[in-house]
């Protein structure tokens, strides 16, 4: 690096961490003053950044199966039933409802 | 609701944070119904060891480690194919020199979207869940939850260098998994 200016090398190399926000602020500072100079790496970064955030466009969060809170809650309730029913020193209170023992 | 207060407890905190932890789980395990599996398995785990939950920590952190931890033992237990495939890295700017073969570098074209929009929609799902376990799940903890380095380090419980890494080859890798993908159906450029 020559009088604060980064090469092309040096600023490509510092890319992931840019786009990630991961750079100490001087660094980046640094980033930006060669981006502002150099049309090829400027142009380098807006590629990998729009190709980042697009991937993060495609996987869009699909919908949780609208039982699977109620899944869970039966598999926890029967863990439950079975810690107690094997003897834990301090069984949950009321996992067993009444008149709905372990028939 | 449930019955004791410590599942009442545990279902409040789960609930906000589950479809967060179903994305996650399903781009891990590449199908929905190991994605339901899998948080079924670690909500069990979780349960089990709530009593190690501090209640000021951020819950989902400390859910999405259980996630994490189970899906790689099951993996390793599997262990169906070597993960050793497609670990020569891929060359440095491969889609945007790809992007610049396709001729998707004129004025006023976004590359980027350009060269996206050649993509099928479950090729980016599909290209992910091909990386080797270990650049996957930083990969998907940092695309889909858009965690920092940091933030990741805890779930995955490794130094932040580590996810420095695996983050910056995974990208590598990801980009060239997205091009053969898209060259085998198909959909861009010939040799
Ligand atoms: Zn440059």
């Amino acid at each position: 690096m020559l009088l604060g200016i980064l090469s092309c090398k040096e600023t490509i190399e510092r890319l992931d961490d840019y786009l990630d926000r991961e750079l100490s602020p001087q660094e980046a500072k640094l980033v930006v003053r060669h981006l502002k100079i150099c049309h090829q790496c400027a142009k380098r970064f807006a590629f990998e950044r729009e190709l980042v955030e697009g991937l993060r466009r495609r996987l869009h969060r699909i919908e949780a199966p609208a039982d699977l809170l109620e899944k869970i809650r039966t598999s926890l309730e029967a863990a439950e039933m079975d810690a107690a029913s094997h003897g834990n020193s301090n069984p949950p209170r009321g996992v067993l409802k009444d008149n709905q023992g372990s028939l | 609701m449930p019955d004791s207060p410590r599942a009442a407890q545990f279902e409040t905190l789960l609930a906000p944070i589950l479809g967060s932890a179903y994305g996650v789980a399903l781009r891990l395990t590449g199908n929905r119904d190991d994605a339901q599996d899998l948080v079924q398995d670690a909500a069990l785990r979780a349960f089990a060891a709530f009593e190690t939950f501090e209640p000021q920590t951020h819950f989902k952190a400390w859910f999405l480690r259980v996630l994490v931890n189970c899906h790689l033992n099951r993996a390793r237990s599997a262990s169906r194919r070597p993960q050793t495939v497609a670990l020569d890295d891929g060359e440095d700017a491969l889609l945007f020199e790809a992007a610049r073969r396709e001729g998707l570098m004129a004025r006023g074209v976004d590359p980027a979207d350009a060269l996206l929009a050649r993509f099928d929609a479950d090729l980016v799902a599909v290209a992910l869940s091909d990386l080797p376990n270990d650049f996957r799940v930083v990969a998907t903890l940092f695309l889909l939850e858009e965690m920092s380095y940091e933030e990741i380090a805890l779930i995955v419980e490794c130094p932040v260098g580590t996810v420095r890494s695996r983050l910056h080859r995974g990208r590598k890798l990801l980009q060239k998994a997205l091009w053969e993908l898209a060259r085998e159906r198909g959909l861009v450029g010939k040799p």
